[in-house]
């Protein structure tokens, strides 16, 4: 009996549970082994000035189906290669990175038999070379993801067209670093589209000839109109996402927004001059669930601001202009709060009883009118410190039925201690701690033994201050106690924490790994993946 | 309880649960396609399958039948962790190789998704971090290649890059 007599398709199953990085490693175990389809691996056929030997390719017995070439030299250097390719290997994925907008025709006209099965394709088109304003014609029927950018910042600014038929097309990316005359790509036959990311969103209407009837989610970058075609004719009845990245926002831009009246998710990425008015979005987007704000100026009007559907708000290092502070917001269905905690402090709650999660920056303190979360079960703070203003308990304790808490400290320049009775008698629903570079001592573990509901306990960087005399700490219902890169004194050599049922695992600063597990070598390789798992 | 009569290659006749045959496509379309949804009476032969595994694939249908339903559809694993095994799932994988691999034959024969996928993993975690050698030898592989494919491979594999999927 040899694993080597399976099936393929069966070898080809196991394989894909192997992690990528050990996958090219196990082909050389046997010829079968080394003929298992890499089916997400890319074969470099050009990289700089590096060039794959034909002999490679002539001799290879794997079955590639994904290509990658990075254009330095010339098109006719490399065509011997893709020549081999074409002749040897089905296409599924390929990526042309840098090629000359003249060669892109060429390779188009030459491998247009080939290029029918792809279903991933992402080019990288630069137009140094003058290649005319000419027109090309590819039928893509397999084509589902496409990333394709024009560089004509070093040339002419005219590029080929190239006309798709891509009818299966379901996400594309249009890029365009410097001006362009003309829409380098139209999408013939396509219906289908659910995601569009584009810089120069007036290509819109040529690009995308047949609508975008059914596309779910647009990305605009960079652009200094992003709606910059006629919302009235073109319309994008089914959008319900929408990201403003780089984008210049007026209120043209918001007052445009009430063309899309089922979003329900809004991202806006900008350091804009203009202030984003919330009233704006607020009035032409009822069905909105989830807002993230990023590196915006933002004002309001003075009434309340009224999102009936809002679940997500996520405000990150914004300015608030505007005499009302804080806004008071009504939303009813707000589950989640993130982003930078003093940026979430400029809004009031009408309902902060619907808040079961909140994810911060910094920490939520409001000296003025101290509010308490009642509603909040799961707590993320991650917070920068230098051990002299830290109010972390004074934070927490607005929140006293959380089953959930992770507290991250960064920056620390002084010792900064947390009591475990204090948590033990403030969280008694608490299930799962994470802490992050405190400072703990044994009376924490003994608090923490105190927490009954506590099942995880992680603690990560940081010190441990336990002596070898320190009476073992029982912890009735733990499952699982990770320590990760947490400092304890040398001379401890038995870790004064008991209860069989624990998964314990220690993973000390000098690298040792000790664990209650009985983990053979193979199971402590995967130990970061279980920590993921446990940390998230 | 409805039942269904399951017969092992080697003759073997198993009384199953019809809630629990069903966890096989194969059964599942056999069923259909040998109009037996309504005859218990009938013995389904799995000429492919003896009985010390069938009784194994039982052992795990049985305790997995409220399982949510996998997609037929779906070929390809929807993810590639395998530090995600229950409980109950390592101990049953405590098997000598021989039995693996009759389960993965018999799983892949079955078309029983979330046996195969659990074996999938547990032969995945076997063979994580293990040299070309510790695999040949754990797994009874004879290394068949010649110095100069060796050489091909290696060759080859500096020209190769691991990409993860974004979408597809």
């Amino acid at each position: 009996m040899s694993f080597d007599l399976l099936p393929a398709e069966i070898l080809q199953k196991i394989f894909d549970y192997v992690p990528r990085a050990e996958q090219l490693q196990k082909t050389s175990i046997s010829r079968r082994w080394n003929q298992l389809a890499l089916r997400e691996t890319y074969l470099i056929l050009a990289y700089g000035e590096q060039v794959i030997n034909e002999r490679i390719l002539r001799r290879t017995q794997r079955g590639y189906c994904c290509f990658s070439m990075e254009f330095s030299e010339a098109y006719e250097v490399l065509k011997p290669r893709l020549q081999i390719c074409a002749e040897k290997f089905f296409l599924r994925k390929l990526i042309l990175d840098g090629i000359q907008s003249y060669a892109l025709v060429l390779f188009a006209q030459e491998y247009r038999q080939w290029l029918r099965s792809v279903v991933h394709l992402s080019v990288t088109v630069t137009n140094r070379v003058d290649s005319g304003n000419g027109e090309e014609h590819l039928d893509l029927p397999r084509l589902r993801v496409l990333s394709w950018t024009c560089n004509t910042e070093e040339g002419n600014k005219v590029l080929p067209k190239f006309s798709l038929n891509a009818p299966a097309l379901e996400d594309v990316y249009v890029e365009c670093a410097g001006d362009v005359e003309q829409t380098p790509l139209v999408l013939e036959h396509t219906t289908n589209l659910k995601s569009l990311g584009i810089f120069v969103p007036k290509m819109i209407p040529t690009m995308c000839p047949n609508g975008l009837l059914v596309l779910d989610c647009l990305r605009i970058y960079n652009a200094p109109s992003p709606f910059a075609w006629n919302l009235e004719q073109f319309l994008l009845p089914r959008l319900t996402v929408l990201e403003l990245c780089g984008c210049t926002i007026n209120s043209e831009s918001l007052s445009a927004l009430r063309q899309f009246p089922h979003l329900e998710t809004l991202i806006i990425q900008t350091e804009t001059l203009h202030l984003i008015n919330l009233h704006a979005i607020a009035n032409a987007l009822p069905k909105l669930k989830q807002l993230r704000l990023f590196d915006v100026r933002w004002t309001h009007n003075p009434e309340v601001l009224n999102f009936p559907s809002l679940q997500i708000l996520d405000v990150n290092d914004t300015t608030q202009n505007g005499d009302g502070w804080p806004l008071e917001i009504n939303a009813p269905n707000l589950i989640t709060l993130k982003g930078t905690a003093l940026n979430l402090l400029g809004f009031e709650l009408a309902n902060p009883a619907s808040v079961k999660c909140m994810l911060l920056h910094g920490l939520y303190l409001n000296y003025f009118q101290p509010r308490l979360f009642a509603s909040v079960m799961i707590l993320h703070i991650d917070v920068p410190c230098d051990g002299r203003h830290l109010m972390i308990n004074e934070c927490i304790h607005q929140f006293p039925n959380l089953t959930r808490l992770t507290l991250i400290l960064h920056e620390k320049q002084s010792p900064v201690h947390l009591s475990g009775h204090l948590l033990a008698i403030s969280f008694i629903h608490l299930r799962y701690l994470h802490l992050g570079n405190f400072d703990l001592d044994y009376n924490f573990l003994v608090g923490m033994g105190k927490c009954l509901k506590l099942r995880t306990l992680i603690l990560q960087d940081g010190t441990l201050a336990v002596s070898p005399d320190d009476r073992p700490v029982y912890f009735s219902d733990q499952q699982f106690f990770y320590l990760q890169n947490v400092k304890i004194p040398a001379e401890v050599t038995s870790f004064p924490v008991f209860n069989p049922p624990t998964r314990m695992i220690l993973s000390l600063p000098d690298g040792n790994v000790f664990s209650t597990f009985k983990w053979d070598e193979k199971n402590i390789k995967s130990a970061e993946d279980y920590v993921t798992f446990l940390l998230w | 309880m409805p039942c269904i009569q399951l017969q092992s290659s080697d003759g073997e006749i198993f009384n199953v649960e019809f809630e629990i045959a069903m966890c096989s496509f194969t059964i599942k379309t056999m069923m259909v396609d040998l109009d037996l949804e309504d005859n218990c009476e009938e013995v389904v032969p799995l000429t492919n399958v003896d009985s010390n595994i069938l009784r194994k694939i039982l052992q795990w249908a049985n305790y997995h039948k409220d399982d949510p339903e996998a997609n037929p559809e779906d070929g390809k694993p929807v993810d590639r962790r395998t530090d995600n095994i229950c409980e109950w799932d390592q101990e049953f994988m405590k098997v000598d190789q021989q039995t693996l691999y009759g389960l993965i034959k018999a799983a892949n024969y079955l078309d029983i998704r979330g046996l195969m996928a659990l074996t999938c993993k547990t032969v995945a975690n076997m063979m994580k971090g293990k040299t070309e050698e510790q695999m040949r030898k754990m797994f009874n592989i004879q290394n068949d290649l010649t110095p100069e494919e060796e050489q091909q491979i290696r060759q080859e594999n500096e020209w190769c890059e691991e990409v993860e999927i974004v979408a597809d």
